[in-house]
């Protein structure tokens, strides 16, 4: 049954990427989204990220379908802390729990609060950054001041304040906690991308049509201060997964018996000598999200770019 | 008749790309005698600009000359010399100046240090040897209180004057060729007008050759006695200047000189050359120009025209000269037909 | 009296126009000077007529331009609009006058916004002025493209992949959508090749004619404006220096300036004589600009003279329907007297310039 639904998921998962290679192989001449799927799908680092992110997030997804054991039954405790064997992949932990079924949920639990704290971060940057470069001034220069204020502030010691004071934190609050915190480098980046587009002789031509400001940031600011946006947004998941996995280990984060990335790290880190397997997976796990969101990113910058043809 | 300075004989630069081979420079032959001041005229994706970047072989990847290429000063092949004695020749034998002097000059040295630059690169000359010979370099382009203004930085000099510095850069060594490409079509007509005066006072006090390349046929007539004209990679035309103008032979010469609107001669509608210039990845098949002539016919689809002897000195890449009778036929050229506007 | 305009009440009247931008300076950012980029300019537009505005960089005719658009807000002047005080406006009124007054860039690439299709760009007039929607939009966009000379298919495609030309036919396209009656075309062939500047040129005038627009016509080529232009006006350091038709400018240009600029085109005819008046010097800066005259330290004029470096020559009517700017030149209402307290040695006289060349 298990294997079946294994099955399924394999297959889901390589139709996803055929659909998009697929689509990332256009007839000549065709432009803009597909167009930029294609230059994107011309980099096989940026290719093979995508491919692990698309099977990480169906994995995680459908971990409920695709797990082995309950995820916070305790077996007996006689199982604690056995190696990797056919009934339990990923071995089990110090309490007796199976890791390969925590890492799965784990994962699914890390990745949801990493996209939606992202998303959170993007939104509120954005919208900070595009005020504060069209309307310049003095409303400019105390907006930025805020965010120098918070920027100087190592954000690892500013997560851990706020966890502590508001802990135990349930997800939701935690997916605030690390968005509110992670929106301050993009909306500088949003402000100088609006500085520059502001003074470009297309937003002149939009005025002299007779555009009101409103509808300059709409359709002349904002699809050309994207761009920028969706590359650090990318960059910006693989520190907010970081983060996360931090606080969970630190005990801040997600709270026991939930399993995230990071507190099973935690659970393995006493017994790194003996029982390897515990803290290795969810970490290799970590790094593969944090690498494939990293090169996602990359290769997202060359594509985005609709001038970039080869002529 | 004396020995050219430069010889180049059947140049072609190709850029190699994903998207296929763009030949920008497609075949082209010319001489440069000693004292000689030649232009070369055409638009934008004529190969020009990348035929005087490979004389001084600055081209890049994907860019490379082809072999079968030859280009040699005063007897000697540039294209078989190794780096280093090319970079002896930049400069000292061959000079070249650009449309951008802003973009060509360096923004964090003084106008003087760059001047200075080029003797003590090609020579062992002392710092203050070097900046007595650059103050004094910038008195002869004409620039006032050239000992202050040797201290200068690019920005705070004026389009005008920053393209005077490029110019004495180039000078410094008194070298045999000065290319100057497109040297005044980012100034001012006023101030083209004394650069053009400058460079044919530097001519006729250092006997040096000039390889004008410009997209303006006026500058073209005062200031060169023979002329090139390029379209697609290729050498269209070429004659003295006056039998260029008296007796234009290659239609796309006669449309550049139609469409242009001149001072003094009212028109009530400009003569366009329909149609667009050709891409470099795919030049059409014989005669390159044939979609926006008004006078072609079959042959000029399929053969590809070679360089007539119009008359003396004067070469045209045109199948009327040998069915000068077809002139009297014109038609509606079929890029006019087709409705692609430029 | 109206400079210039034709009997007809004018469509645009401009009047003492200025702008300085402050330059700021020091610790405190305080402004210590101001560069004066247009500093008094008057002329009137008439319906369907063409004026052309010519200059050499930094003489301020395109902050002229976008001045008269209050793209960039004058320091001072009138602006009148078939009627409307256009500075009196207030930002909804104005917006709805933007209707009327369009603008064309020099610079094809840069005045369209590279993320939207060609045909997304030229319909944003229409939707900002609710003209059209939907279907209708659509089919006036396929239109207007079919009116500038480029293929209906082509309003799906992105900026970059259409020439130098073709763009600025969208750019076109895109004033002409909402209907204007006047069109600031600020050196729209500038950046073109010769060929397709001819195409181009052709383009503007026979819209001209179909629609009846009137154009301010700015550029540095002295070939096109005259040819495309019914008066023109020469700037030079932020004021009109000369103002007339277009045969009577370049038939006789009364002032040192214009006879320096027109002798100064390259004429493409090998056997023509030139006798080039070459101006000594560069434009001085507009943040600076000498005392009196501006073109005083350039000049050639015979009579130049101490006075010319104390008094400001206020444009006036020389010859029928041809101003200049020139006390030295007859007639003018700066008498002698006054010339000679300036520290004047040289009379004004009515020198009527032979043109150069041939």
């Amino acid at each position: 049954m298990l294997v079946l639904r294994w099955a399924a998921a394999g297959t889901l998962i390589v139709a996803l990427c055929a659909a998009l290679w697929r689509a990332a192989h256009p007839p000549r001449g065709t432009t803009g989204a597909r167009a930029a799927l294609a230059r994107y799908a011309a980099h096989p680092s940026a290719v093979l990220a995508v491919a692990a992110l698309i099977t990480l997030y169906v994995l995680s997804a459908l971990a409920p379908l695709l797990a082995t054991h309950d995820p916070i039954a305790i077996l007996e405790r006689s199982m604690s802390n056995h190696a990797p064997s056919r009934a339990f992949l990923f071995g089990t932990d110090y309490a007796g729990r199976d890791v390969f079924s925590r890492v799965l949920y784990g994962a699914r639990i890390s990745l949801s609060v990493a996209l939606l704290a992202t998303s959170i971060a993007v939104v509120v940057g954005t919208l900070w950054g595009i005020t504060a470069g069209f309307c310049g001034g003095k409303l400019d220069a105390l907006m930025m001041r805020i965010v120098d204020a918070f920027l100087a502030i190592p954000r690892i010691v500013l997560l851990i304040a706020v966890g502590t004071l508001w802990a135990p934190l349930s997800i939701s609050a935690l997916i605030i906690v690390l968005g509110l915190t992670a929106w301050f480098e993009t909306s500088r980046l949003v402000r100088a991308e609006v500085l520059s587009i502001k003074d470009r002789e297309m937003v002149v031509a939009a005025r002299a049509l007779g555009a009101s400001d409103v509808a300059i940031v709409k359709r002349h600011v904002l699809p050309n201060v994207l761009t920028p946006v969706f590359v650090a947004a990318t960059l910006g998941v693989a520190s907010v997964i970081i983060n996360e996995a931090a606080l969970s280990f630190l005990g801040i984060g997600v709270a026991d018996p939930t399993p995230s990335l990071g507190n099973i790290i935690r659970d393995g880190t006493p017994y790194l000598a003996s029982a390897w397997w515990v803290a290795l997976f969810p970490g290799i796990t970590l790094v593969i999200t944090a690498l494939a969101y990293n090169l996602a990113g990359d290769g997202l910058r060359d594509a985005m770019d609709p001038r970039q043809v080869d002529r | 008749m004396t020995a050219p300075l430069l010889s180049v004989h059947d140049l072609r630069t190709y850029f190699r790309t994903s998207a296929g081979v763009a030949r920008a420079v497609d075949g082209v032959s010319f001489d440069i005698a000693p004292n000689e001041s030649v232009g070369v005229v055409g638009e934008s994706g004529c190969g020009k600009s990348v035929t005087s970047l490979s004389l001084l072989r600055l081209i890049q990847r994907p860019g490379s000359i082809e072999p079968g290429s030859r280009i040699e000063l005063e007897g000697t092949d540039l294209l078989s010399l190794d780096d280093e004695s090319m970079r002896k020749i930049r400069g000292n034998r061959i000079a070249m100046i650009f449309q951008e002097p802003m973009t060509a000059l360096n923004p964090v040295f003084t106008v003087g240090a760059q001047l200075a630059e080029v003797p003590r690169v090609h020579s062992d000359i002392s710092r203050r040897d070097a900046w007595a010979r650059a103050v004094e370099m910038l008195a002869v382009v004409g620039i006032p209180d050239p000992v202050e203004r040797a201290k200068s930085y690019p920005h705070q000099l004026s389009g005008g004057m920053r393209q005077r510095v490029m110019i004495g850069m180039a000078l410094m060594l008194s070298p045999a060729l000065l290319i100057a490409d497109e040297p005044t079509t980012a100034l001012d007509v006023t101030i083209q007008a004394q650069i053009l005066e400058l460079l044919a006072e530097m001519r006729a006090k250092t006997a040096m050759s000039v390889l004008l390349i410009t997209h303006d046929l006026g500058v073209v007539a005062e200031s060169t006695s023979r002329v090139i004209v390029m379209y697609a990679g290729e050498i269209v035309e070429q004659a003295g200047v006056r039998d260029l103008f008296a007796q234009p032979h290659h239609p796309y010469t006669e449309g550049l000189m139609a469409a242009m609107p001149r001072a003094g001669e009212k028109r009530e509608r400009l003569t366009v050359i329909p149609g667009t210039v050709p891409s470099p990845y795919d030049w059409p098949s014989g005669c390159r120009f044939h979609e926006r002539c008004p006078f072609a016919w079959e042959r000029c689809e399929s053969e590809h025209p070679p360089l007539y002897q119009i008359g003396s000195g004067h070469v045209s890449r045109c199948h009327l000269a040998v069915e000068p009778e077809r002139r009297a036929t014109p038609h509606e050229p079929r890029a006019a037909r087709t409705g692609v506007s430029a | 009296m109206t400079i210039g305009a034709t009997t007809n009440a004018p469509l645009l009247s401009i009047r003492d126009l200025t702008k300085h931008f402050p330059i700021t300076g020091g610790v405190m950012r305080r402004v210590v000077g101001a560069v004066r980029a247009v500093d008094g300019i008057s002329f009137d537009v008439a319906p369907g007529e063409t004026l052309g505005l010519v200059g050499e960089s930094g003489c301020g005719k395109t902050t002229a331009g976008r001045a008269i658009l209050r793209l960039i807000e004058p320091t001072s002047g009138e602006i009148f609009f078939d009627g409307a005080d256009v500075r009196a406006l207030d930002r909804e009124p104005l917006r709805k006058l933007r209707r009327s007054m369009q603008i064309v860039f020099q610079d094809p690439f840069s005045s369209l916004d590279p993320r939207m299709t060609v045909g997304a760009s030229v319909r944003e007039g229409l939707t900002i002025h609710k003209l059209a929607e939907g279907r209708a939009a659509d089919a006036r966009v396929r239109q207007l493209l079919e009116e500038v000379g480029l293929r209906p298919e082509h309003a799906s495609r992105y900026p970059h992949e259409f020439s130098g030309g073709q763009r600025q036919r969208v750019g076109i396209a895109r004033a002409l959508a909402v209907e204007p009656k006047f069109i600031v075309c600020d050196e729209p062939v500038s950046a073109l090749d010769v060929s397709v500047q001819a195409q181009v040129i052709n383009l503007l005038q026979d819209l001209q004619r179909a629609h009846g627009l009137a154009y301010l016509f700015i550029a540095h080529d002295l070939s096109v404006v005259e040819h495309i232009a019914d008066r023109v006006a020469v700037m030079y350091l932020g004021r009109i220096v000369e103002l007339a038709a277009a045969d009577d400018l370049y038939a006789l240009p009364l002032m040192p300036y214009t006879q320096a600029l027109l002798s100064a085109i390259p004429v493409p005819d090998p056997e023509a004589k030139r006798e080039r008046i070459v101006l000594s010097g560069d434009v001085p800066s507009p943040a600076n600009p000498p005392s009196g005259c501006p073109f005083h330290p350039r000049c050639q004029h015979p009579q130049r003279d101490a006075a010319c470096a104390a008094i400001v020559p206020p444009l006036e009517l020389k010859e029928p329907n041809h101003w200049a700017a020139c006390i030295k030149q007859l007639p003018t209402r700066i008498t002698w007297a006054e010339q000679q307290a300036a520290g004047a040695t040289k009379a004004p006289e009515r020198i009527i310039p032979v043109r150069a060349t041939a």
